[in-house]
């Protein structure tokens, strides 16, 4: 390591530990570089910010979160909840199960963490406390089944992963299939069993076919928006792109027309609030973009990688490695700011491994998503302990069961690649 | 009071100028496209200028979008030592927004000479045909408007710390974002 590195690498983790907005940390520790270790001009560097964001591509990112937004604001979320709530809640445990389809059935819309927690969080935990269920369960489930707004596509992070990695966007989508399906039945089982016992849990009599029939009537709509997004882009009928902007218009319809939970000025609101969200992930894009191109110049990711190619021998303790890394940095950084950042760095690193690149991506977003509430630091513990009134100590014990059912979903699909690829390569990608 | 009064009203006029702004474009960009899929299925025809207009939306929605992200505090940053020690977070968001002044400084600086560039050039986007210079203007502009909402944050943190103003008035001013309170947790 050359003392540039080393100064390159204080001035990066100086300013994000010091509260810096996450594109100014990396756009000035480029401009630090280019300036006193490359010698060149300020003015390539903003052109680069500028040209980075004239990408078709970005577009999604813009659109996703504008639909995951409209549905958070409009009467979708609670008609998924409905949903979930009505199919199971007869069993054992069955809000707590409803409480995690609706997190998965909602992150099939909404590709963000924070956007999950606040929706269905305000509303699903004094829910739980009310029917019963132990607090503790409560605060651990509405902490970590959020995580599956990133994991169950459409990700906001995968977008990113698949823009540095130039893997298949719709195809990594697919991957996230699996491993977020494997959650929710392993926390339903978990639930099944924690409440098989109890009897002082409210719970509904089963529905019968009448009712079911109603359930789905009311739910439609709400349904559809998935139908168009999964169905649109597992069927190859849309681009992720499309079925992002169909989805929008669709939830737009749903809400103006149909439910009519929104007037113009919600409409408006909720464009330009989106408008603001994604400008915030977009800088960190464009920002990203300078940094990488000084990695580059100074062919960081190369060193690196010979760097850890000579100290570590097998794939297995490869991944291992980059498991533990991915957690850690999960719980300080948000899950985009972190693949944008790492992504380059690790990508290098795959084909001496013989790590299949799509494989890698999903590996990362669960990782860092499972980072994102892993004591002590996880950001979702700080949210959910504000939501319910605890402190840190008491939801950090609370979220150790789901944490290890989740942790144990990460471990198989790292070392059983065949598992999460089947699907993408069998659809052709 | 009059410098008072003239702020208040040229901050409304710049929220509703950023405001409008991004509701219109990014109304555009989906509408074109939604255009264009319903186009290119049902008729087999696509429209050659959305995927332009797109492009340029997404680069001024990005840049606009910077400075009401400064006002509404949303910026993503990694808070874990303000978790820890919330007594520094009046001293860390001071330093980071003298950081966000020198970043708005270097995007007026930098952006007027690329864009007056292009301004000698004369050149035009491919198919639409919208000089260049109106496009790449948008850097010197928000990079401008990023400094004063920098300011603008700064003297909201400063007021009530150095006793200006009727205390309580600086959350009221917050409020009015649009997406709400300040510091929102960060998005991903």
């Amino acid at each position: 390591m050359e003392m540039s590195d080393l100064i390159i690498l204080c001035v990066l983790l100086g300013c994000m530990a010091t509260y810096v907005p996450v594109f100014l940390c990396l756009f000035f520790t480029a401009t630090v570089g280019f300036v006193f270790f490359l010698d060149m001009p300020v003015t390539l560097l903003v052109q680069t910010l500028f040209r980075s964001l004239d990408k078709f591509s970005l577009v999604v990112v813009l659109f996703f979160i504008l639909c995951g937004n409209i549905m958070g604001r409009g009467k979708t979320v609670e008609k998924l909840i409905t949903l979930a709530n009505s199919l199971v809640s007869w069993l054992p445990g069955g809000l707590g199960m409803a409480g995690v389809i609706g997190c998965g059935l909602f992150g099939a819309i909404s590709g963000s963490t924070v956007a999950t927690v606040v929706a269905l969080g305000g509303f699903m935990i004094p829910a739980l406390i009310k029917n019963g269920y132990d607090e503790s369960y409560t605060l651990g489930l509405m902490t970590t089944s959020p995580n599956l707004g990133v994991i169950i596509p459409p990700s906001i992070s995968m977008i990113f992963y698949s823009m540095i990695s130039n893997e298949s966007l719709e195809g990594l989508f697919i991957t996230g299939f699996i491993p977020g399906f494997l959650i929710i039945f392993c926390v339903c089982v978990y639930s099944f069993l924690r409440y098989r016992n109890r009897t002082d849990i409210r719970r509904l009599p089963a529905p019968d076919i009448v009712q079911l029939v109603r359930i789905f009537k009311e739910g439609f709509w709400a349904l559809m928006l998935i139908v168009i997004i999964f169905g649109g882009i597992f069927s190859g009928v849309f681009t992720a792109n499309e079925a992002a902007v169909v989805a929008s218009v669709y939830a737009f319809f749903v809400e103006y027309f149909i439910y009519r939970s929104m007037n113009f000025k919600d409409i408006r609101e909720v464009t330009i609030s989106s408008a603001v969200t994604s400008a915030t992930l977009l800088l960190i894009v464009a920002a990203a973009t300078c940094f990488g191109r000084y990695l580059t110049f100074e062919n960081i990711p190369n060193r690196v990688a010979e760097v850890v190619i000579s100290s570590i021998q097998s794939p297995v303790t490869f991944l291992l490695a980059m498991n533990i890394l991915l957690l850690v940095i999960g719980m300080f950084m948000d899950i985009i700011s972190a693949t944008l950042i790492l992504g380059p760095v690790f990508l290098p690193l795959l084909g001496p491994f013989n790590v299949d690149p799509m494989h890698f991506g999903l590996i990362m977003t669960v990782n860092l998503a499972i980072g994102y509430c892993t004591p002590p630091m996880g950001v979702s513990l700080f949210i959910t302990g504000a939501l319910g009134n605890r402190d840190i100590i008491y939801v950090s014990r609370s979220v150790m069961p789901f944490l290890a059912i989740q942790i144990g979903v990460l471990f198989f699909l790292t070392y059983c690649p065949q598992v999460v690829l089947f699907l993408p390569r069998w659809l052709g990608y | 009071m009059i410098p008072g009064r003239f702020l208040k009203k040229l901050d409304k006029l710049v929220t509703h100028i950023e405001e409008w702004t991004l509701f219109v474009i990014v109304m555009a960009a989906l509408i074109s496209l939604f255009a264009n899929v319903v186009l290119r299925y049902g008729f087999n025809y696509t429209l050659a200028w959305s995927e332009e207009l797109v492009r340029i939306v997404i680069i001024y929605a990005t840049f606009v979008g910077a400075s009401v992200a400064v006002k509404q505090r949303a910026m993503i940053r990694i808070d874990a030592v303000v978790q820890i020690f919330p007594g520094l977070q009046f001293g860390l968001t001071f330093y980071t927004n003298l950081l966000m002044l020198l970043f708005g400084g270097i995007m007026v600086y930098y952006g007027y000479k690329i864009t007056s560039l292009q301004y000698m050039t004369q050149q035009k986007t491919i198919i639409m045909q919208i000089p260049l210079v109106i496009v790449y203007a948008v850097m010197p502009v928000t990079g401008a408007m990023v400094f004063l909402r920098t300011v603008q944050v700064m003297v909201q943190d400063l007021k009530p710390r150095l006793g200006w103003g009727t205390p309580g008035r600086t959350e009221s001013q917050h409020n009015d974002s649009l997406s709400g309170g300040p510091d929102r947790p960060k998005d991903s």
